[in-house]
């Protein structure tokens, strides 16, 4: 009796194994969706299985949030001291400086110089490299030449383009308000953020939208990213304005970016629909 | 431009020009430098250090990139060497033991301490890959040349890394609707 009893429990959990590893190997994967998120149609069966499971939907749209939530962290103030313990760190420096510079001078300046003629190149680059050991040996301490070089940031840093002006954090925070324009309609009762390369472009991230106002109407909610209004990328919350003032009274596009979709209404009438 | 000119008084050795050079790109530095390493003590030194670095190479700086940008790089680089240091040093994975983030707030609009809380507790390798590509905004491309790896690399690196993430932010108190049973893995 004893030994049928664990029989059965052992029974009911190799059942429940199975169905638990069952409903799993169905369901995508955490990196398949996040796969989904950047490349959509990447993976047809995939995106199918998308398309007809709610829960990998749910889970795809909570990805979604984090990414865009990810583009648009704002930039931090490092402490008030900062400046003062450069300062200091600099005068601490000093003498060393003035011998490291020397040899960094002369070693771009030479790189430079043969730039274009590659055999010169690397006899030129052989030389420098010998001059490199010995800076390095010159130097106090484990940060020699090398530790030195490889930070150079021409040589290894990747081209960050269209990043926001570095004084413009202040600026977007004072974004981040609601428009509140009379008479603007579309785009009022929303509040917005401005997003960096969310999916590779620009736009306004919707945070709130009240109910019952011109935004909700439009058709926005918050989580998505205006891309383009009246046919003009909406990078800066003016940039709605400059639509809505473009428009003159007309009818304008708007177009956002939800879960990943394009969405493109025409205000002030006209259906919602994914772009395909 | 003014910029132009506090550099050129920078490269003489002028502190007041080297103060507002300062004072125009510390929060980017940062900010980089603070996303990158995880916590507030250490990016406080490598965002000094790379501010004295810039200094002590501005001999070198000819005006190829806006000021920022090569300043932004110079930053990103002292924060990333410095990770693959200290990534040599001990090959236990910072983070994993590290407390879970007892509440997250699973609204419409990601909790931002939560998302901050979360990328701090992410694994250093993870962690760089998804900075500089979601919330920096580099490509893939970017990413493989300044880690010496393959764009292939960078791509499965951050699909992991943003798999941590979402299971860092799992709320504890799952509801009915966070059932995913990611336990029986
Ligand atoms: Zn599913």
């Amino acid at each position: 009796m004893m030994t049928c009893a664990i029989k059965r429990v052992c029974r009911n959990f190799g059942e429940r194994y199975r169905q638990m590893n069952q409903s799993a190997s169905e369901h995508l994967t955490a990196e398949q969706i996040s796969e989904l998120l950047d490349e959509p149609r990447k993976d047809k069966e995939d995106w199918l299985h998308l398309e007809t499971c709610e829960e990998c939907r749910a889970e795809f749209e909570r990805f979604s949030r984090i990414r865009m939530a990810l583009s648009a962290l704002p930039d931090l103030d490092p402490p008030a001291d900062e400046w003062t313990a450069i300062e200091a760190k600099l005068d601490s420096k000093e003498p060393r400086i003035n011998q490291s510079v020397l040899g960094f001078g002369w070693h771009a300046g030479r790189s430079r110089l043969i730039f274009g003629s590659r055999q010169l190149a690397v006899t030129v680059a052989v030389f420098v490299f010998a001059v490199g050991v010995f800076a390095g040996l010159q130097l106090p301490g484990p940060i020699g030449f090398f530790a030195e070089n490889t930070l150079q940031p021409g040589l290894t840093a990747p081209v960050v383009q269209d990043k926001i002006a570095l004084n413009e954090p202040t600026e977007l925070e004072s974004q981040r308000a609601p428009i509140q324009q009379a008479g603007t309609s579309a785009f009022e009762g929303a509040e917005f953020e401005p997003v960096r390369r969310y999916e590779g472009r620009s736009g306004l991230l919707v945070l709130r939208v009240t109910p019952r106002t011109a935004a909700a109407k439009l058709g926005l909610r918050s989580g998505d990213v205006v891309v383009d209004a009246g046919n003009l990328p909406t990078r800066q919350v003016p940039d709605l304005i400059q639509a809505i003032n473009a428009s003159q009274g007309s009818p304008f596009s708007v177009r956002w970016i939800r879960d990943g979709r394009e969405m493109v209404k025409l205000w002030p009438s006209g259906e919602i629909r994914p772009k395909e | 431009m003014e910029e132009d000119n506090l550099i050129t008084r920078a490269k003489a050795g002028d502190r007041s020009a080297m103060g507002e050079l300062h004072e125009l790109h510390a929060r980017r530095v940062y900010t980089a430098v603070r996303r990158l390493v995880g916590n507030d003590q250490l990016a406080e030194d490598l965002s000094q250090e790379a501010w004295v670095r810039a200094f002590e190479k501005l001999e070198l700086f000819r005006g190829e990139a806006a000021f920022g940008t090569w300043l932004y790089r110079l930053a990103t680089n002292v924060a990333l060497n410095h990770l693959r240091r200290s990534s040599k040093r001990s090959s236990v994975e910072a983070g994993a033991n590290l407390p879970r983030i007892t509440k997250a707030q699973d609204d419409v609009i990601v909790a931002r301490h939560v998302l901050i809380q979360a990328i701090d507790q992410l694994p250093p390798g993870y962690r760089r890959v998804l900075v500089l590509h979601d919330v920096e905004g580099w490509t893939h491309q970017e990413i493989a040349r300044s880690l010496s790896c393959s764009p292939g690399t960078s791509k499965s690196q951050l699909h992991k890394a943003r798999a941590r993430m979402r299971e860092l932010m799992q709320p504890v108190s799952s509801s009915n609707d966070d059932m995913r049973d990611k336990a029986s893995l």
